[in-house]
C-alpha cells in the first residue's frame, strides 16, 4: 500500500512537472491562432466601426481606451 | 531517483538543436521527394523552417532567395521548409511570390520538433560535413547581413 502510494506521487510529480509542456502551445502550432478569425477583435474595421456607434450614443468618447473629453461630438 | 529523472526527462521538452550536432540523418521533405541532409554533403545548408501564416518568415524569403542568388556558386545550398498545414497555402504563396531556393514541405512539423523549434522561423546553418555551425532563432533584417557574413566565413573554411 505503502509503495502504491509512493508510485501514485512519483508520478504525479512527474506530470505536474512537465505541465507547462503538456499545455503551451508551440510557436510551430500557431497557425490556427495566427487566422484572422483568431484576433480580438476578428475585423479591425468593423471594431473602429462598433466603437464610433458606441462612444456617439453614449457620449463616451475615448471610453475603451482612447483619449477624449467625452463630448460625444465626434 | 533514477526512474523520477526518467519519466520527467520523458515527459519533458525536447530538446533543441545546438552547435556541433550532427544532422547529416535529418529527414528533408523536399516538395520534390523526401531527402535528408547528407544529400547536401559538400555543401553549407542554410535550413529554415518557416509558414506562410508567420509574417517574419514571409518577410525573410526574399532575402533567403537572394542569400542563395549570391552564395550558390560558393556552395551554399538554401532549403526552407513549410510547415503550413495545408499546401495550397503554401503553393497560392509560392505562386504569389516565386522564389529559386529548394522548398520543403512538412504537414505535420515532424522537422519543427526535431530541431527544437521555439521560435517561427528557426534556420540552422549547417556546414559542409552535416554539423551544425549556428541556430538562428527568428529573423529581423537588420540582422541578416551579419548571419550572411558568419555563412560567408563558413563558405572560406577549408
Amino acid at each position: 500500500m505503502k509503495r502504491t502510494m509512493i508510485l501514485i506521487v512519483v508520478a504525479a510529480l512527474g506530470v505536474a512537472a512537465s505541465g507547462c509542456n503538456l499545455t503551451r502551445v508551440q510557436a510551430y502550432e500557431r497557425e490556427d491562432l495566427s487566422k484572422r478569425s483568431m484576433q480580438l477583435p476578428p475585423s479591425a474595421l468593423d471594431a473602429r466601426l462598433d466603437d464610433h456607434t458606441y462612444f456617439s450614443k453614449e457620449a463616451a468618447r475615448g471610453g475603451r481606451g482612447g483619449g477624449g473629453g467625452g463630448c460625444g461630438c465626434n | 531517483m533514477r526512474i523520477l529523472i526518467a519519466i520527467m526527462l520523458s515527459l519533458g521538452c525536447a530538446a533543441a538543436v545546438e552547435v556541433g550536432d550532427n544532422l547529416s540523418e535529418l529527414a528533408v521533405p523536399l516538395r520534390s521527394g523526401a531527402s535528408t541532409v547528407s544529400a547536401f554533403a559538400g555543401k553549407v545548408v542554410y535550413l529554415d523552417v518557416w509558414a506562410t501564416w508567420c509574417v517574419p518568415c514571409r518577410e525573410s524569403l526574399p532575402w533567403m532567395d537572394g542569400l542563395q542568388a549570391r552564395l550558390k556558386e560558393r556552395g551554399l545550398e538554401v532549403i526552407a521548409v513549410s510547415i503550413d498545414k495545408d499546401a495550397a497555402n503554401l503553393n497560392r504563396f509560392l505562386s504569389k511570390h516565386p522564389v529559386s531556393i529548394t522548398i520543403g514541405h512538412d504537414a505535420e512539423a515532424a522537422i519543427a520538433k526535431q530541431l527544437g523549434v521555439t521560435t517561427m522561423p528557426t534556420a540552422v546553418v549547417i556546414d559542409r560535413a552535416g554539423k551544425v555551425h549556428a541556430v538562428h532563432a527568428g529573423f529581423e533584417r537588420g540582422g541578416a547581413d551579419a548571419v550572411e557574413a558568419q555563412i560567408i566565413a563558413l563558405l572560406e573554411t577549408p
